[in-house]
């Protein structure tokens, strides 16, 4: 015997409202909350690093081709 | 997906599959399958028979025949990868077959498997090419060579004709001051997957200058081949940084450069002058 969704007992759903305050949004993370910050932070610290080539963006994903792309972008 | 229904021939002599192939027009020859299958599982390709060599004695060995080393046509990438007598006498070689696909591939996949499938991003084939190797067919009607600079035609496209098996690949044996490498940038980053762009370089050197050399690219045109005015710019020369510097900048010369997934044209074109530079710079350093 498994339990399914059949057997679910009745419940009241309820909202807790805690705004951070460390975003301009005071939005919060849920789920795989630990995902959401990470491809910006890696995109980010590219661009940090290629900053001395003059290049202000560059679009995910990051190939290869990209990032060369970018910095001969930034070289015109 | 399953292949369309195909007749299987498994013989067992050299022979036996000529004969084989000879008879039946539309079969196609399979060492490990590694490139073959997929197609027919696809069904990007329905061959009406498959002639599997996989039981014919005497085609898995690495032989040392005095002027040359003979890799058969069941030697696996992953021993390829591993011989001394190719880390010894064809060092590109061994580099570009430990960086063949994945470790399940490189124990099933053969080297001239790799030839005669011809695809343009395989790493083999670049590492034939610099090394001067010469392939060896056979069909009922005899036997050929082919130069490994001659073979690859096209895109999937070798000069074998239908009913000629790839039996062996002849690498000449190194004689003193010579050296060879092979790098690449793989699709999925270092050396992972196919070639984006590859690079293999061959040199001799004597009293300091480099008498002889051959450097080939894979992955950037509908088919690997020698990157001429590098070859021969870096020939008669020192070998130094500045040398190799300025061969590797001609290295896309000559080459129609085919834009993919992976790169632009002018991506690939530098990456060619990229890995021609890195692996004559180690070819170099080998040599001694």
């Amino acid at each position: 015997m498994l339990p399914t969704a059949a057997d679910m007992p009745l419940f009241e759903l309820h909202h807790t409202v805690t705004p951070t305050d460390v975003n301009p949004l005071g939005v919060k993370g849920i789920g795989e909350a630990g995902t959401i910050g990470s491809a910006q932070t890696i995109v980010n610290a590219v661009v940090d690093a290629l900053a001395p080539l003059g290049v202000k963006h560059v679009d995910m994903p990051l190939r290869p081709k990209n990032v060369w792309q970018a910095i001969q972008n930034a070289k015109e | 997906m399953y292949p369309r229904e195909f007749d299987y021939m498994a013989p067992s002599s050299i022979e036996e599959a000529a004969a084989a192939l000879a008879a039946n027009p539309g079969a196609k020859v399979m060492a490990g399958g590694l490139s073959l299958l997929p197609l027919m599982k696809m069904r990007l390709f329905s061959p009406e028979a498959v002639v599997d060599i996989g039981r014919v004695p005497g085609l898995d060995a690495i032989e040392d025949r005095g002027d040359h080393i003979a890799i058969g046509a069941l030697v696996r990438h992953r021993e390829t990868a591993s011989n001394p007598l190719v880390a010894e006498h064809a060092r590109a070689l061994a580099e570009a077959a430990s960086w063949t696909g994945d470790t399940q591939v490189r124990n099933r996949g053969t080297t001239c498997g790799s030839m005669a499938h011809a695809d343009v991003a395989a790493d083999q084939p670049a590492g034939a090419i610099a090394l001067g190797a010469t392939m060896v067919a056979v069909s009922s009607a005899g036997r050929r060579e082919i130069a490994a600079a001659d073979f690859f035609v096209d895109t999937l496209t070798s000069a074998l004709n239908p009913d000629e098996i790839l039996v062996e690949m002849q690498v000449p044996k190194s004689s003193g001051a010579e050296g060879s490498a092979y790098d690449k940038l793989g699709r999925r980053g270092g050396h992972s997957d196919y070639a984006v762009a590859g690079a293999a370089a061959w040199v001799r050197r004597s009293n300091g200058t480099i008498v002889d050399a051959r450097v080939a690219l894979t992955g950037v045109a509908s088919k690997p081949g020698i990157a001429a005015a590098t070859t021969a710019a870096i020939v008669g020369s020192d070998g130094s940084e500045a040398a190799i510097a300025a061969a590797a900048e001609t290295a896309a010369e000559g080459f129609n450069i085919l834009e993919d997934l992976y790169g632009s044209e002018e991506y690939k074109a530098h990456l060619a002058r990229v890995y021609a530079r890195r692996a004559l710079t180690e070819a170099l350093r080998r040599a001694g």
